[in-house]
């Protein structure tokens, strides 16, 4: 068996010469490479996940889209077709809407292409109020 | 007065009845959407786990050489 080395952490400002034994060298290179070859996995692996990422968010646009198709077939297509019913407190509103005094209506600032962010807002008020209408609805067939 | 039967026009009732299969078509895509959007989550735990178990690997690994180096045994 061979004596074992020594490490030598010298350099020419330090006046301190510092050895240090390894009783398994072979081992501590072994465990280098090792802790080395995962890194270099870890990165391969970060390189796949944002693959993944991506084909997600186009999942959810394609989702999206779909949702959006369902919803303009139903609520713009399907029900023209259909008897709309009792309309008992869902005209009221509607009139309330007419109603609405000019000014409140000159508020509203215009939509421009550059504002997708108030777009995206207008588009949820305009899901929340047809949500409150279907329920004011089925609160009716009740 | 309370429950009067409601007729739809044949021309009319075919045309709902090809907006109720598109409908249905739109939700088989949506749904298959969905299982799409399930098994990419999956892979993404998957790589997640991975990458802990690399991590905890690596850790052991830095240990042990931390421990050569800063406790060497006495002569």
């Amino acid at each position: 068996m061979s004596a074992p080395r020594t490490v030598s952490s010298t350099s020419k400002e330090k006046k301190m010469d510092l050895r240090v034994q390894l009783n398994e060298p072979q081992s501590v290179r072994k465990d280098i490479l090792e802790a080395l070859r995962e890194i270099i996995i870890f990165m391969q692996g970060y390189e796949t996940f944002m693959k993944i990422q991506e084909e997600k968010i186009a999942a959810f646009g394609q989702l999206r889209e779909n949702v959006k198709e369902m919803h303009g077939l139903v609520h713009d297509k399907l029900r023209r077709h259909l008897p709309k019913g009792k309309l008992k407190g869902y005209v009221p509103e509607q009139q309330k809407e007419a109603a609405m005094p000019e000014e409140r209506k000159m508020e509203m600032p215009p939509s421009t292409p550059s504002m997708p962010r108030k777009e995206e807002s207008r588009e949820l008020d305009d899901l929340e109020q047809q949500l409150q209408d279907i329920e004011d609805r089925l609160k009716n067939l009740s | 007065m309370e429950r009067m039967p409601v007729f739809i026009k044949i021309d009319e009732y075919d045309e709902v009845l090809k907006l109720v299969r598109l409908v249905r078509k739109k939700l088989e895509e949506a749904k298959a959407t969905v299982l799409k959007i399930n098994d990419l989550k999956n892979e993404e735990d998957h790589q997640l786990e991975m990458w802990q178990n690399t991590l905890a690997e690596v850790e052991k690994k830095i240990d042990f050489i931390d421990s050569s180096l800063n406790e060497p045994e006495q002569f």
